[in-house]
């Protein structure tokens, strides 16, 4: 369970670290969640509602919602926001054509109140696909650089084979726990 | 019925201190309105009886699968799933116990208490009311024995979604007799699940446990 | 032991590995204790860090002839090394690294300057995906008539089929992703994908796909001949009509097994409507009635 050693960075402060996955339809969120942990991937429904894991370790709590990212469900998004330490923008980097629609969703979740203290990852998924743009063109085309309010950082992946998607919590979790080590 | 609990001698394995908080009696809780998520915490053994009615959960909501899977090894132990069609076939049905789907029996071998990690699934779909707040508390007992409790806040559901939480936990660290204790006294492992929407309990299932399998 | 084997050994790549492994670990961590404040600290900032994630590919490509507690300990060198050059960074640039005053709070502006500094200093970590652009099969502008594609052709790649009218395409076989947009009157063919079909703006067509996910949008008037190993979905869509997918060709069985789903999955019906979030039947689709199934057909 390399997920638990992760939670192992966590002290005493919070007890309790949520992370919200979201991101288009088709992006891989699912897969991605449910790769975390070697589930079976090959049999995976669009998701209509959400998807929660829920890690306890040490009496820490780690808890991953993956919200279905339809058109019709992503007014409800909001109801997720409340008490996000980490928002992880899952990208499908072989989708071309709706990378416009991609950027303006984000775009418009950074100016979430609500998601204002959040650490961002983005995920660049589907990346081993041959047409698949790189992560320093996502990072581009998603004007990531102009985020000055969010700590982020753009990670390639595979949901497929699970590249990359340790690194990237990892990278995230490191971030979440630093910043709430520093209070006074 | 007198039913005076004495707090103290609950206190071996695992207890959740309740801080002071007075424990609650079942029988207290039948007689109020609705039951909270404060009251439940507060009971410290498993109920008789269900402490809310089939037709309380006015939200339709319906599990529809139960998953356990040990995570060290990545293999599914138990799998039950409604067919996804049952919404159909479910009206033809009018003289079916009300109870029915409110209580699982688990049997598992002796290996289940040994496992180290265990992730346990639970799918549901909501009606068409949207769902505002949506808390889960479960209690697991052997015995009169809290061994744990997991609560978990769900907050909102979409209407007519089809949502899955998978909580992974360690298990907690049973002392030897006790676990002998459990392999030999099957079902008397029990537990109780409370759902609530906005604070009222709106269902109640139950499930009860043996670990004897295959002696 | 000198041997000249014509093949390495594992013992001996691991301790190859490991003399380029110390030796680029050693400059690096000189480098990092080099670095200075001034303008090109920026730049060495980022190239160090591009060699660390470099360092790091190359244990992950080490992985098969490395013993696991080896790379356990080689990971965490690099992990140190990181550490050390974030330690660095922070002396050099300093009060910069914990911006955020409190969970809830929004930080200050003058935080906010040394987030965006600290950003632009840290790299991507970039998968080498770039110029295999070419493999992305793009299919367009087909205007009448048929066109044909072979599995091998097409076995594996990404295949885009887009802005076409009147026309019939058949895709003999394997695709790793399938995405249709804009297609007017076409009848589409397909064998089996490896993983998911997006369909948007379609209309007046007909599509024979199998696939582990299907999700279909803004169309209209489309009959798909579906085998999907999940449930389909559609969302914008109107007068959606579902039917088996069958198809009798000799490399059926082979490109089945390839995408990894089952040739005798009988799975068409199964449909969620995210317009139509009710427990009755959405009035956006429907099955095919039997007398009106056509075959899948590549002649």
């Amino acid at each position: 369970m390399v997920l638990l050693q992760i939670l192992r960075k966590l002290k005493q402060k919070e007890k309790e670290v949520r992370i919200l996955m979201l991101g288009l339809d088709n992006a891989g969120k699912t897969t991605i969640w449910k790769k975390f942990n070697g589930e079976d991937i090959n049999t995976i429904s669009p998701t209509l509602g959400f998807n929660i894991k829920s890690l306890d370790h040490n009496g820490f709590q780690l808890n991953i919602w993956d919200v279905g990212g339809q058109k019709s469900l992503r007014s409800y998004w909001r109801n997720y926001f409340e008490s996000t330490d980490g928002l992880v923008w899952v990208v499908d980097s072989a989708d071309k054509m709706r990378l416009e629609d991609c950027k303006s969703e984000l775009h418009k979740l950074l100016q979430e109140e609500r998601l204002s203290g959040a650490t961002l990852l983005v995920f660049a998924n589907k990346c081993d696909l041959p047409g698949a743009l790189s992560a320093q063109e996502i990072k581009d085309a998603l004007n990531l650089d102009e985020i000055k309010t969010h700590h982020w950082q753009i990670v390639w992946c595979s949901a497929m084979t699970g590249e990359n998607l340790l690194d990237g919590i990892d990278w995230m979790i490191t971030d979440i726990a630093s910043r709430i080590f520093t209070l006074d | 019925m007198t039913s005076v609990v004495s707090k103290s001698k609950e206190n071996f394995y695992r207890q959740s201190k309740s801080k002071g908080d007075v424990v609650v009696t079942e029988e207290q809780l039948l007689k109020k309105e609705y039951v909270s998520p404060d009251d439940v915490l507060r009971l410290n053994k498993v109920t008789e009886n269900y402490l809310c009615k089939p037709e309380e959960n006015i939200y339709e909501i319906d599990f529809t699968r139960f998953k356990i899977r040990d995570m060290k090894t990545n293999t599914v132990l138990f799998e039950i799933a409604k067919p996804t069609d049952l919404r159909d076939c479910q009206e033809s049905e009018e003289d079916v116990d009300p109870n029915a789907g409110r209580f699982v029996r688990y049997q598992f071998t002796p290996q289940f208490l040994r496992l180290k990690i265990v992730g346990a699934t639970v799918e549901f779909t909501v009606g068409k009311r949207p769902v505002e707040s949506f808390r889960m508390i479960e209690k697991h007992y052997f015995r009169d024995r809290l061994l744990k409790t997991f609560d978990f806040e769900f907050g909102f559901c979409i209407p007519y979604s089809r949502n899955t939480c998978e909580h992974i936990y360690e298990f907690p660290p049973l002392p030897e007799d006790l676990v002998n204790e459990m392999i030999t006294s099957p079902f008397e492992t029990r537990s109780d699940s409370f759902y609530f929407v906005d604070n009222k309990l709106i269902m109640h299932n139950k499930a009860d446990y043996a670990y004897n399998g295959g002696l | 032991m000198e041997t000249s084997n014509p093949k390495p050994t594992q013992s001996q790549l691991s301790e190859a590995f490991m003399v380029e492994f110390n030796k680029k670990k050693e400059e690096l961590g000189q480098q990092i204790k080099e670095l200075k404040a001034g303008a090109s600290l920026n730049e060495h900032l980022t190239k160090i860090s591009t060699e660390i994630q470099k360092l790091s590919k190359s244990l992950h490509d080490a992985a098969m002839f490395l013993p696991s507690y080896s790379i356990k300990i080689r990971q965490n060198e690099i992990r140190d090394l990181e550490k050390e050059l974030r330690g660095r960074e922070d002396e050099l640039i300093p009060k910069k690294r914990f911006g955020f005053k409190s969970k809830a709070q929004a930080p200050t502006s003058n935080d906010v300057v040394n987030v965006a500094t600290k950003e632009s200093v840290k790299p991507v970590i970039n998968a080498s995906a770039l110029g295999k652009s070419d493999n992305f099969f793009t299919i367009e502008n087909v205007k009448q008539g048929t066109v044909r594609y072979t599995e091998d052709q097409l076995n594996g790649n990404d295949v885009m089929v887009k802005d076409s009218v009147d026309a019939v395409i058949i895709l003999e076989g394997g695709p790793s992703t399938l995405r249709l947009a804009n297609l007017k009157n076409c009848k589409l063919l397909c064998g089996p994908v490896r993983t998911s079909v997006f369909v948007d703006n379609v209309q007046e067509s007909v599509l024979f796909l199998c696939c582990q996910q299907l999700r279909t949008h803004s169309s209209e008037n489309v009959d798909i001949y579906l085998r999907v190993s999940s449930r389909a979905i559609i969302e914008d869509c109107k007068n959606i009509r579902f039917g088996p997918y069958n198809w009798n060709h000799e490399k059926s069985n082979d490109l089945h097994i390839k995408a990894g789903i089952a040739a005798t999955l009988e799975r068409y019906d199964a449909v969620d409507d995210f317009n139509w979030l009710s427990s009755t039947h959405s009035p956006n689709w429907c099955l095919i009635p039997s007398e009106e199934i056509t075959e899948f057909n590549f002649s």
